[in-house]
């Protein structure tokens, strides 16, 4: 075989695993289609917010919280904006009706994930699992990494932490 | 790193059944019928209290033995699982992974302590009383085998604590809810490989025995045998 075609073999060899890599990551983690369009980089970087401001819990507790309109409802009670999105927000918050979020990040039920292990005692940035958010203009509606055992089990390889069965599953 | 061991002071327990109340209530055990447990011998514990009679009539003596997984170095259970469900962790505590377990129960079986047992039945929760559950402890399935973790979920909060606050963890500063629960304090944990834990020095008594110890099965609860 010449080498121009081995050469050209290759090429075709790790497009298609790429191309069939992306479907089944696509696959795995679909992206969902959130019920308002919260912009991320607004609330934190023009409006100084931070993520425990409105994720409550993401440093105490063991789950975090998706904002409702209880939360949201501290700042816009009345329309601060003309912005569209947030029409649709009041409509929620003066109706007193929850926002339909979608789930993006969650472990199964035999997996035991504490937010607050992870934050503020190994002091991991919420950005490392979570994406940056201070750029995304728009709703969460993918994950940043993948939720497997896998990638937890080398995360904890590469930061020294302990790999026993039974601080995930207990 | 610790070894976590346990020792039981037999000169101290009275039999009382604390250690079984908090040991449910802790690790969310469910409870079985009257039928199962006298009917069919399906009793789920963690830890039961054996009676060991000596004697007769106005001469007999009777003795409480405080009973759990006795956490041992060299685990009969695991060497015969055939899914790895079971194992044995690097401070010492057997554990069991729940939704690895196939409930073929060769593990109990296997265990000369008869330490282990199974979920026959889909556990119940009447009421509110799955919301009363231990959130640190996940409530099992039907169909797999649990045993008793020496409050592994203790020991985690406890080291997480104190590597938030940047020190070791202290000699009693993590027990168990048996040991916590005690009114005799007959129960002491800690960590056997820490030379001035109390633990340790109790464990090489000339009082400390460890149950069949002639197996070799190396466990790492030890018994305080009763004072003549």
């Amino acid at each position: 075989m010449k080498l121009s075609t081995r050469v050209g073999l290759v090429v075709i060899a790790v497009l298609v695993l790429a191309v069939t890599g992306a479907a089944v990551a696509r696959l795995a983690w679909p992206s969902v289609e959130q019920p308002l369009a919260f912009n991320h980089r607004l609330h934190i970087v023009e409006l100084g917010n931070t993520c425990t401001d409105c994720h409550l819990y993401a440093e105490s507790g063991v789950r975090a919280t998706i904002p409702n309109v209880e939360v949201c409802s501290f700042c816009h009670e009345e329309a601060q904006t003309d912005s569209p999105a947030e029409a649709a927000l009041l409509e929620f918050v003066q109706a007193g009706e929850p926002i339909p979020w979608k789930k993006v990040y969650w472990v199964p039920e035999h997996v035991y994930f504490s937010h607050r292990r992870h934050t503020t005692i190994a002091g991991i940035e919420c950005a490392e699992c979570h994406g940056v958010m201070e750029e995304k203009e728009q709703p969460v509606s993918r994950r940043e990494v993948p939720l497997t055992m896998e990638g937890c089990m080398d995360c904890h390889d590469e930061k020294g932490a302990s790999n026993d069965c039974l601080l995930c599953h207990r | 790193m610790a070894r976590w061991g346990m020792v039981i002071d037999l000169d101290r327990c009275n039999g009382c059944g604390g250690c079984m109340a908090a040991c449910h209530k802790e690790n969310n055990l469910a409870a079985v019928g009257a039928d199962e447990t006298v009917g069919m011998d399906r009793a789920f514990h963690w830890l039961k209290i054996l009676p060991e009679v000596s004697g007769s009539g106005a001469e007999a003596e009777v003795r409480h033995v405080p009973h759990m997984c006795v956490q041992c170095d060299n685990p009969p259970c695991i060497r015969v699982c055939p899914v790895h469900a079971t194992y044995l962790g690097e401070e010492g505590i057997v554990g069991q992974v729940y939704s690895r377990c196939i409930g073929c129960r060769y593990c109990m079986a296997a265990c000369p302590y008869n330490a282990k047992v199974f979920n026959w039945y889909e556990p119940e929760w009447p009421g509110d009383l799955k919301k009363a559950a231990n959130p640190d402890v996940s409530l099992r399935p039907k169909g797999v085998v649990e045993k008793c973790t020496f409050c592994h979920h203790r020991v985690v909060r406890a080291r997480e604590e104190a590597r938030a606050a940047g020190r070791p963890i202290a000699d009693g500063e993590v027990t168990t809810a048996c040991a916590e629960t005690c009114p005799t304090k007959a129960i002491t944990f800690g960590d056997l490989d820490d030379p001035d834990s109390r633990v340790r020095r109790l464990s090489r008594s000339s009082r400390a025995f460890r149950p069949h110890a002639d197996l070799g099965t190396e466990p790492k609860v030890f018994y305080l045998a009763k004072k003549e």
